[in-house]
């Protein structure tokens, strides 16, 4: 041996490492968790450096058997391996053998070493009981064992609830006067104990006295929670709820595959975990630990609410991240240079660019944070499924918008409280099969969970079809808890009655409480919910079921979109407006698009589809080249009047355009639409450019546009610019307001009231001369042209052949007193369907679209085939009477469209008198009894004194109680929910769709379609019928 | 009441009745006083009806200061509740039950 | 010898003063946040006049108004010596457009006077105080009327 000093040095080393490792080996063993890593780490190390050391004085030997260890050491720490008593055993064999060797180093080569080396290889190769582990975590996220996921379910089965326990045996139980062997035989009687740890973590003498001794029990039993603590006089909140991650495939070839084994006694103390009382089911060997605690990383089963330390993130984040990191290398690089060479600019430019890549750096790593909220929707497929076969009840849930991303920190918050509420709406919301069907409803029920943007927001709605809540019930008992003075308590409506719910206090300890509809710690879930910053709704109505909506604001909302640009301005369109994309080629153009007046529409299958430029929109550019005629415009939209030449008259080419025969839409280029969706109503907005779909960070826009309708916020994109994000919904209002004149003209008064206004787009045209007429776009189904010569005239009936049939021809001025159509070579012919037949009206010139919310002035125009005037821009208009015309001129049609329609009594309820007069007639004229409202309220009173209203028809926008609220009104009263309600308006966002629908509206119709009106409350009064 | 034999290398400790809290005291008096003495410790519990959890405590505070030493706490007599609590606790690996 | 002097004597007062087309300005430095280079603003359409846009603050969406527009003597042109002054507004930055930063003084609030009602253009509406050195004279704007949201 050479250098014996050396020598010396490292076996003096080696006794020092080797000379703890058997505490330090014994410490390390467990049966089922993870042992102390940090142990294994120090064994680890210093087996090592013995092997280490051993190589360079050539023992051979030494450097085998710790090169062994070391190996099997290394997959402990990895979980791979779990430190059995077999396997420590191995251990511990060979590092007494080692400690031999090092003794006398001389004869260590000679020492037979192959045994130990059999053993510590066949440790490793899982042949004995590897389950298929879980991890269970405690709430301060230490993990506490592991448990076969079998023996999980196993203890589930039947619906059983797996709760973790943290005791403190001495404060839950000796302070009790019971002993621990009491409370755990109390346990075992009404459960099954899966699994205990007990904390040894004690000192060793000296001691005061133990004032502790923390006991986790793993425990299965029917018992909800609230039960299982007041069994055991624990404080719920130590009382936690155990959940599996989902599984996979393999777990169920594990299974099958599985055999029971008997083991009644209790096993001798080297092989089995803790005593099921059950037999156990133990897996065939194949996956190791690490299969669970690795492949799942954010999602061990777990003891109670527990941040994850991991999180998953999109590959393709992190490119992005590496990107942002290199580029940021450059850029200080750059930065470094020019503060050498002290050029002031120069640095200024420098650390612009660099602020700019830090502030995408930040936007990408809080991006990456990111995720998807189906990680929290996902496990209430179980819950719920468990919780239904435990209480016996059909429960179907559905699960909408599981892609909408929140912030990771956001994600873990929300994770109890809304299991709180999926639990609540299972256990009290939702009826016996039996109760359900006894009212009519279907056996099986529907929970719905729901998450959806809006208005920069994410909403999260809980919902079932249950019993709703009860708010008598929920009156009574907040005056019986005395939470609220009995005066107050009388007066409150059942909004606020509801409201009620959260209160503290309000719930009771009772597992099963005596209000039907929610009640258990709703204090608690609103509490976490406010934490975040958001805010909680609760709907419900008696009989029909409850949500309860959360709304989270969130700094960071990401939505998909497309992005768009129009000059040298990029704008992002949410993808949720997004309809479709249609791109028109510039020989396309002229057959596609059609400039009426000064608006321009599209022809898409089947309907004409209104055009907004998007620059035009946005108001860009005083003077800019017209993209239909090359010519220069001087103003976005010049007013009739206006459109003649400099010198007062109009130019060839201008009349003809106002005469709307060049109704061809020229383009140099193709043209580049996209077609969004302002809740019902569509249109199609004219860019320039289409660029990616990408998913943006949707940021807030300053106060300063807090007026400014278009926008929906703004985001950052790629190369750091800024693009708003477009509101679709508000593009119209702010359209509406410029095309009914100057917008500056109008005063506060007619601008807030058109602003509140549902608009109706009107089609303008003339008859005969200059006189202006209209009619709602959306009776129109075509527009066409067509030669005098082509018209037909049979027995004083005019018609054309169109589309392989005839197409009867009307002639307003054959019913009202207006001037006779000219003589001309072609005329328009605005077509009408009605009655699943087309009518033609003749006119002489199409004008232009508009959108208005004018109110129609009935009496001063008013006569046969006319419904009234109005002002559209800037001329008096006569609304003209379709359906008056058709059944003067063609009454059989009339007729036959009106046949057997049994009378009912309907509710028309809107503020402006021309509406209701108006859908008033219609139903009237089809023997319907009609009676009106003017406002919600005064509905309201009808309604609680007219008998047999079986229908509501109710205008959105009215003072004193909107639709909405009178819609909310109705579903609330015992007497009414069972009507019908059907809106009638034409302009609404999706944001109001939903909220009529949560409101309780059964659909939407456009004013003065007669024949849909007519249509849809017949369909209606069938379903109630059939329904009833 | 707590019977204490010395016997070669260690000395037993017998508690008899209900181990509550306070004869706890009493019994990690005992325990500790048997650490002291340098042998082996037994507890032995077949006189023994009940055990806190604080006397549960002080077992293993015993036990942990004896591992230190190399050696393991004994427990003998124990009934088959007593054993199945232990087992429960995870005790019985590491008590020598005899 | 100062007339109609607003603050009492003792008081120090730290501006920063910046040109807004010729004339001088200043802002209690107390409210301004930072001082940044210029950067592309982006337009943003139907928002009032002095809102020149937006731009991107380290990833926050700041408003920028036009400092000219507002005060009523033109346009801030976008040229080298342009910057934005951030000042913090209730919950948000909002970046003032201005032709050129100068300095950071301290004065004594004795210094001050009412400003008149116009200042070579600029209405004195907007004025908090004026502050006479020698021959030079800086406006003192008062920030809550500039930000005011109407």
């Amino acid at each position: 041996m050479e250098n014996d000093e050396t020598l010396q040095l490292f076996l003096e080393e080696a006794r020092d490492h080797l000379r703890d490792i058997e505490n330090d080996l014994l410490s390390i063993e467990t049966e089922t968790g993870p042992s102390d890593v940090d142990l294994v780490n120090k064994v680890f190390r210093g087996i090592h450096s013995i092997k280490g050391a051993a190589g360079f004085f050539g023992l051979n030997r030494i450097k085998e058997i710790s090169h062994a260890m070391e190996n099997l050491l290394n997959r402990i720490r990895n979980f791979e391996v779990i430190p059995r008593r077999a396997v420590v055993e191995a251990l511990l064999r060979s590092a007494d053998t080692l400690s031999a060797m090092v003794e006398d180093p001389a004869r260590s080569e000679s020492v037979e070493i192959s045994r130990h080396l059999d053993a510590l290889t066949a440790v490793q190769t899982p042949t004995g009981r590897a389950h298929e582990k879980v991890a269970v975590v405690d709430s301060r996220g230490i993990a506490l064992f592991e448990v076969g996921a079998d023996e999980l379910d196993v203890a589930r089965k039947g619906g059983k609830n797996v709760f973790l326990m943290e005791f403190d045996l001495v404060v839950d139980i000796d302070r009790h006067g019971k002993t621990p062997l009491e409370v755990l035989k109390e346990l075992e009687k009404t459960g099954l104990i899966v699994e205990a740890q007990l904390h040894r973590d004690q000192e060793g003498f000296p001691v005061g006295s133990v004032e502790s001794l923390p006991f986790s029990v793993l425990y299965a039993t029917v018992l909800d929670r609230e039960m299982v603590a007041l069994l055991t006089g624990l404080d719920p909140a130590r009382v936690s709820v155990v959940d599996l991650p989902p599984r996979r495939a393999s777990l169920k070839a594990l299974q099958q595959k599985a055999h029971p084994e008997a083991t009644e006694k209790p096993a001798p103390p080297e092989a089995k975990p803790m005593p099921p009382a059950q037999p156990a089911r133990i897996p065939e060997p194949l996956e190791s630990a690490s299969e669970i605690v690795k492949d799942a990383p954010s999602e061990p089963a777990r003891g109670a609410p527990q941040a994850s330390s991991t999180l998953r993130v999109q590959v393709k984040s992190l490119d992005r991240l590496m990107t942002l990191a290199g580029e940021l290398v450059l850029a200080r690089n750059q930065l470094i240079q020019k503060v050498s060479k002290r050029d002031i600019t120069e640095i200024q430019a420098s650390s612009q660019g660099l602020s700019m890549i830090i502030s995408e750096l930040q936007e990408a790593v809080m991006a990456t944070r990111m995720q998807p909220i189906s990680i929290v929707f996902g496990k209430f497929q179980r819950v719920v499924r468990d919780m239904s076969s435990v209480l016996a009840k059909e429960i179907r849930l559905e699960v909408e918008g599981e892609e909408v991303e929140l912030d990771k920190a956001v994600i873990e918050a929300i994770g109890d409280p809304l299991t709180h509420l999926v639990r609540n709406a299972v256990d009290h919301g939702v009826e016996m099969p039996e109760v359900r069907e006894r009212s009519g409803k279907p056996r099986q029920a529907v929970v719905r969970l729901h998450a959806y943007h809006e208005a920069g927001k994410v909403v999260i709605s809980v919902s079932d079809n249950g019993r709703g809540i009860d708010t008598e019930a929920v009156r009574e008992k907040a005056g019986v808890l005395n939470l609220v003075p009995a005066q107050d308590l009388s007066r409150m409506s059942d909004k606020e009655l509801i409201e009620l719910i959260f209160l503290p206090g309000f719930s009771t300890a009772k597992a099963i409480t005596e209000i039907s509809g929610r009640g258990v710690g709703m204090d608690v879930v609103k509490t976490n919910f406010t934490k975040l910053g958001g805010i909680i709704d609760v709907e419900s109505k008696k009989g029909s079921g409850t949500t309860i909506r959360v709304k989270l604001p969130l700094t960071l909302a990401i939505i998909p979109s497309l992005l768009v640009s129009v000059r040298d301005e990029t704008y992002a369109i949410p993808q949720v407006n997004l309809v479709e994309l249609v791109r028109i080629s510039a020989s396309e153009v002229r057959n596609r698009i059609e400039r009426i007046g000064d608006a321009l529409v599209m022809r898409l299958r089947g309907r004409l589809l209104p055009l907004a430029e998007l620059a035009e929109v946005m108001g860009m550019e005083r003077a800019y080249k017209d993209p239909l005629t090359g010519e220069l415009r001087d103003e976005r939209r010049s007013r009739l009047e206006d459109r003649r030449g400099p010198r007062g008259k109009e130019t060839p080419e201008e009349k003809e355009r106002r005469r709307g025969k060049d109704r061809r839409f020229h383009s140099a280029s193709a043209v580049n639409i996209a077609v969004v969706s302002a809740g019902s109503f569509q249109y199609g907005l004219i860019v320039d450019r289409l660029h990616e779909s990408e998913e943006i960070v949707v940021k807030p826009l300053g106060t300063h546009f807090r007026s400014c309708q278009c926008y929906a916020g703004a985001t950052i994109l790629g190369d750091g610019r800024v693009a708003p994000i477009l509101d679709v919904v508000g593009i119209t209002k702010q359209r509406k307001l410029s095309d009914v004149g100057s917008a500056r003209d109008l005063d506060e008064e007619s601008k807030a009231r058109m602003r509140a206004r549902d608009s109706q787009s009107m089609l303008l045209f003339h008859v005969a001369g200059e006189e202006q007429f209209s009619i709602p776009l959306a009776l129109v189904s075509r527009l066409e042209v067509i030669e005098r010569s082509a018209i037909e005239n049979l027995g004083g009936r005019r018609s054309v052949q169109y589309r392989g049939g005839s197409l009867p021809l009307l002639d307003l001025a054959e019913v009202a007193k207006i001037g006779a159509l000219p003589d001309l070579d072609s005329y328009f012919v605005v077509v009408h369907a009605i009655g699943g037949k087309e009518v033609g009206l003749l006119v002489s010139q199409i004008v232009d679209i508009v959108e208005s919310s004018e109110d129609f002035d009935e009496s001063t125009f008013r006569q046969a085939g006319i419904l009234g005037s109005a002002i559209f821009s800037g001329k008096t208009t006569l609304l003209v009477d379709v359906y008056e015309i058709v059944r003067s001129q063609l009454p059989s049609w009339i007729k036959a469209t009106d046949k057997d329609v049994p009378s009912r009594r309907i509710l028309v309820v809107d503020d402006s008198p021309f509406y209701r007069r108006q859908i008033s007639g219609f139903l009237r004229e089809s023997g319907h009894v009609v009676e009106e409202a003017c406002d919600g309220r005064e509905a309201l009173e009808i309604l609680g004194t007219s008998r047999g209203i079986e229908m509501v028809l109710t205008d959105i926008e009215m003072p004193v109680m909107d639709g909405l609220e009178l819609t909310r009104q109705i579903r609330a009263s015992k007497t009414f929910s069972h009507l019908a309600v059907v809106a009638v308006t034409s302009l609404s966002g999706e944001e109001s769709a939903k909220r009529g629908k949560d409101a309780g509206v059964d659909g939407y119709l456009v004013k003065l379609d007669r024949e849909k009106i007519l249509g849809t409350v017949e369909s209606f009064l069938q379903q109630r019928k059939s329904s009833k | 009441m707590i019977g204490i034999t010395t016997l070669e290398g260690s000395i037993r400790i017998s508690p008899t009745g209900n181990v509550g809290i306070d004869e706890t005291e009493t019994l990690q008096k005992a325990l500790e006083e048997a650490f002291g003495a340098g042998g082996g410790v037994e507890v032995d519990l077949s006189a023994c009806r009940s055990l806190s959890s604080s006397a549960i405590g002080a077992l293993i505070a015993c036990h942990n200061s004896l591992r230190s030493r190399g050696t393991r706490l004994k427990v003998s007599g124990a009934t088959e509740d007593m054993r199945k609590l232990l087992r429960m606790m995870g005790l019985d690996r590491h008590f020598e039950l005899a | 010898m100062s007339t109609a002097s607003i603050g009492n004597d003792s008081a120090q007062i730290e501006l920063t003063v910046f040109t807004v087309g010729d004339i001088l300005c200043a802002v209690e430095n107390d409210r301004v946040r930072e001082i940044s280079g210029l950067r592309a603003i982006t337009p943003v359409h139907h928002a009032p006049e002095h809102v020149r846009g937006v731009v991107n603050l380290r990833g926050q969406i700041m408003t920028i108004i036009d400092l000219g527009v507002r005060l009523g003597i033109g346009a801030v042109p976008e040229d080298r010596n342009a910057r934005i002054l951030v000042v913090r507004s209730g919950e948000e930055d909002i970046g003032l457009l201005v032709d050129g930063i100068e300095d950071v003084k301290t004065v004594s609030a004795s210094d001050m006077e009412t400003p008149p009602s116009n200042v070579q253009g600029l209405s004195g509406a907007f004025l908090k105080a004026i502050l006479k050195e020698q021959d030079d004279l800086a406006c003192i704007v008062d920030m809550e009327k500039i930000l005011h949201i109407d």
